[in-house]
């Protein structure tokens, strides 16, 4: 039982250091994004020309 | 999810492991939005048809022939164009819709709009839209055809995609909108998501299911699902049945959340600021909340999203919550001393989710005034709709039955009913605090 509740703790601290690094992941490609969009490489028409019409 | 990374890290060794699965939902997403844009194209088509009718049915004036109709709409197109480059109009006008030669001839002799454009208008009645194929297709294909091993890992990655979504739509907002709507967001978190923590502690111990699965289901059916079970759990020395347990409870409630709260709030004539109040209330889950608010109407996902962030922001709370009131009162009251020193800027630093920070940079570029009309569709309208759709595809691909199958037990019943008793009260007191208070300008 231990055993399996020191299993569940590193786990569960593992978690959250993955969800930090995804965190942190998330936030580089939203700047990323951002600043593309205010330097026009993703214009208006971005969207539209990724579908068929 | 305030992260649903779970079972996936973001390292370069995984990225072999992750690709197939991040490509499969980076496809169903495409084809969905796709399905959005063939859908937009023929709900104009269908809106332009009723216009054409109006006054034929209403004032029995006849169909003008098809070059009429055309003349009669580049005329005002270029009268419109006129007015803006005369400084008149400030917005430019867009080129006018126009039905093409034989839709319009059928349209002349029918009377009635194409079948093509009368099934887009109903996908609209439906909210048949990106969101529910996605949730709904996915979940079918998982549990039908199931997903081979080589994808499993890649859509579980997938689901975090919403996050950049998340904090792109910061730029639709000011800190007036954050800060008033925040704040009733603030009010309803408090009453609504601690309380179901606190109810469920209580019931739970006075129902003698153990500290272990109550404290689980406490802070995941009250505060945020997934991730607040798996940070109290180690607090609460959970056994790895009870994390399961409280999980299945979670992902259960979550489900049936998602898919019945637009109808249900259809039926009960929320309007979208309302509903998004509710579904950042009573929903568990990130994914499942802003998929259920995307799926109402952009309105509810400006406002669902300020209360998310409030909400997920209280994990830390909970997890200090959670140590008072398993760990630290108990021995208190048996007269231990348990030894363990609690820092709440600790606890604080490590479990708060920090791409919220994102989201408020974003509303502090657009306070200072960095993103125009145009940046504003781009971030929050548009890459938003890439985003999400290719992290409701691993949302979708991810509602596994068996997993649902895995909530029973006496702590069920207490976190069902707390759940579904917090989603009734969350409801009538967001219909009764109005629409106005929640709206996001």
């Amino acid at each position: 039982m231990a055993e399996a509740n020191k299993e569940l703790e590193a786990k569960a601290k593992a978690t959250f250091s993955a969800e930090r690094k995804e965190d942190i992941v998330v936030l580089v490609i939203s700047a990323i994004v951002a600043l593309l969009v205010l330097a026009g490489a993703m214009g208006p028409n971005f969207y539209s020309s990724l579908f068929f019409k | 999810m305030a992260g649903g990374g779970i079972g996936v890290s973001y390292s370069l060794q995984e990225i072999p492991k992750i690709l197939p699965g991040l490509i499969l939902c980076i496809v169903l997403g495409w084809m969905a939005l796709q399905w959005d844009a063939s859908m937009g194209e023929l709900r104009k088509g269908f809106r332009e048809s009723q216009a054409i009718l109006k006054p034929h049915l209403e004032l029995g004036k006849p169909i003008a022939p098809y070059e009429d109709y055309v003349k009669s709409k580049e005329d005002n197109y270029k009268g419109a164009l006129t007015l803006y480059q005369l400084g008149i109009e400030k917005v430019k006008p867009s080129k006018p819709y126009m039905l093409e030669k034989g839709d319009y001839e059928r349209l002349s002799v029918d009377k009635e709009p194409a079948f093509m454009f009368r099934f887009a208008e109903r996908t609209v009645q439906f909210q048949l839209t990106y969101v529910a194929i996605l949730l709904l297709g996915g979940m079918l294909i998982r549990n039908t055809v199931g997903i081979p091993k080589i994808f499993q890992a890649g859509t579980i990655a997938a689901r975090p995609i919403i996050k950049p979504g998340i904090i792109l739509l910061g730029a639709y907002y000011m800190w007036s909108d954050v800060l008033r709507v925040g704040a009733i967001g603030l009010v309803l978190v408090v009453t609504f998501v601690m309380g179901t923590q606190i109810l469920i502690s209580i019931w739970g111990k006075r129902s003698n299911v153990d500290d272990g699965l109550n404290g689980v289901m406490g802070s995941g059916v009250g505060v945020c699902g997934v991730s607040a079970a798996v940070a109290v759990a180690p607090v609460v020395n959970a056994k790895p049945r009870d994390f399961f347990y409280a999980i299945g409870t979670i992902l259960l409630f979550g489900t049936l959340c998602l898919f019945t709260f637009p109808y249900i709030g259809k039926a009960l004539g929320m309007e979208e600021p309302v509903f998004g109040a509710w579904v950042g209330t009573a929903i568990l889950n990130t994914a499942q909340l802003v998929a259920a608010a995307t799926w109402y109407g952009h309105g509810s996902l400006l406002t669902a999203n300020i209360i998310n962030i409030v909400r997920v922001g209280f994990i830390p709370i909970c997890v200090l919550w959670a140590i008072w009131y398993f760990v630290v009162r108990p021995a208190r009251q048996a007269g231990i001393e348990t030894g363990q020193k609690v820092s709440a800027l600790e606890v604080i630093k490590e479990k708060f989710p920090i791409f919220v920070l994102g989201f408020f940079a974003m509303v502090t570029l657009n306070q200072l005034g960095v993103f125009s009309p145009v940046h504003k569709d781009i971030l929050g309208r548009d890459l938003l709709r890439i985003f999400f759709a290719i992290g409701f595809a691993g949302v979708g691909l991810n509602i596994a039955f068996e997993d649902l199958k895995k909530a029973g037990g006496k702590a069920f019943v207490i976190g069902f009913s707390a759940a579904t008793l917090k989603a009734v009260l969350g409801a009538i007191a967001v219909i009764a605090i109005g629409s106005e208070a929640f709206r996001v300008k």
